[in-house]
């Protein structure tokens, strides 16, 4: 078997910083991808051909057609049939590299399913495209002292950051409060250039490897690239007098309740809902008693179009919306649907 | 008030003497709380941003959080 590998991974071995040994530390290693679209799915892309044994990836959106002008793992029949991220990306990096265990994982990372979806992690990478859940990983990291790489990217612009606990700085030395909605650009307000991403990604498999083999940085540097007009920035972040994550250890993303939330996705006329209860529903009786809309059910999640919108319904009761127009249409298609 | 020249981002830029960075960031139309500005190679803190007026010569480097992936 280690024959085999090892000719798999030589040109990377060959390598000296790498080395058999630094290989070695790759294969037992595993590594949580929170995010398989275009940043996460790069970094995926790579961690996998890199070797290293066990990779999750936890994603709780559909592909969609929008997303393939950046997001590498996915294909057009992958868009037509609205399949999970989480479950594409595996599929497709099954292919690519059979030999290591991949995990997928179709859901929204929140305080509640944390630990039990990040379990037995050594590093975590960000491929998400939100605030929330990157103050979450930030809390996660700190609580558990598991390392894990901050990647951004929008426009023409990327920015990259290793988080290592129980050292800072950390995500909340750079923003120390999650911006209110609206204030930060997204890849919906401010579109993004479809290698940014990927090149982000391809930065934080590297950062990545680096991490595992015990080659970081000392002291951990943010990262700030604009690709449209090459300028490269690297930035010493202090540690922020007060910081209640890296220095005062309080975790309030991570103890936070999680409740019945209804967030827009990416201003694409797109909410989410994720209830209370995150108890299992059957999907099967759900689809049998509704008697408007078409339906259409696969193996993980039912869809209902009726009046314009589409929901999409899966087992652990979180439902992503479109076509509403506003929160309170989304909100009630919902709990029609799903008899709240 | 003399105007003075200083350099965002590699750019050059005039602005009046005096000027603070916060009412910089404020003309750029920029959120303090978005962003991390190193003057002159050294990061300031949230509330040095009020604090700090920009000479001549001085160089300023605004980077935005990027949220996006
Ligand atoms: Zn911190």
């Amino acid at each position: 078997m280690l024959a085999a590998d090892d000719h798999r991974y030589r040109r990377q071995s060959l390598f000296p910083p790498i080395g058999l040994a630094g290989q070695r530390r790759l294969g037992a290693a595993t590594v949580a991808v929170v995010g398989c679209g275009a940043t996460g799915g790069a970094t995926a892309q790579l961690l996998a051909r890199a070797g290293i044994g066990r990779l999750v990836m936890v994603d709780r959106d559909l592909v969609a057609e929008d997303n393939l002008h950046r997001q590498v793992l996915f294909n057009e029949s992958d868009a037509r049939e609205m399949r999970p991220k989480a479950e594409a990306a595996a599929a497709h990096l099954r292919e690519v590299n059979s030999q290591i265990k991949i995990e997928p994982a179709v859901a929204h990372l929140h305080a509640g399913n944390i630990d039990e979806l990040l379990a037995g992690t050594d590093l975590v990478v960000d491929g998400t495209d939100n605030v929330a859940t990157r103050f979450l990983l930030n809390d996660w990291a700190f609580a558990n002292t598991i390392p894990w790489i901050y990647v951004g990217a929008v426009g023409g612009e990327g920015m990259l950051m290793p988080v290592a606990p129980p050292h800072g700085p950390c995500l909340r030395c750079l923003l120390p409060e999650p911006p209110p909605p609206g204030v930060l650009a997204t890849c919906d307000t401010a579109g993004v250039v479809g290698p940014v991403p990927a090149a982000m990604g391809a930065m934080a498999a590297t950062e990545a490897i680096k991490l595992v083999i015990g080659a970081g940085e000392r002291e951990p540097r943010l990262r700030s690239i604009d690709f449209w007009h090459w300028r490269v920035h690297t930035i010493a972040l202090p540690v922020r007098q007060g910081c209640p994550t890296c220095v005062e250890g309080r975790f309030e993303f991570l103890e936070a309740q999680p409740g019945s939330r209804l967030t827009e996705i990416c201003g694409r006329d797109s909410y989410q809902i994720v209830p209370r209860d995150c108890g299992s529903l059957d999907l099967a009786w759900i689809a049998s008693r509704w008697k408007g809309g078409n339906q259409t059910r696969s193996k993980s999640f039912i869809r209902i179009e009726e009046g314009g919108m589409r929901l999409v319904l899966f087992a652990d009761g979180r439902a992503l919306i479109e076509g509403a127009g506003e929160a309170g249409r989304a909100q009630a298609f919902y709990d029609r649907v799903v008899g709240a | 008030m003399n105007d003075v020249q200083i350099r965002i981002n590699g750019k050059v830029r005039e602005v009046a003497a005096g000027t603070t960075v916060s009412a910089l960031l404020q003309e750029l139309r920029i959120r303090p709380e978005t962003v991390v500005v190193e003057h002159n190679r050294k990061v300031l803190s949230g509330e040095e941003f009020s604090a700090t007026t920009v000479a001549d010569g001085d160089e300023l480097e605004v980077v935005r959080f990027v949220g996006g992936g």
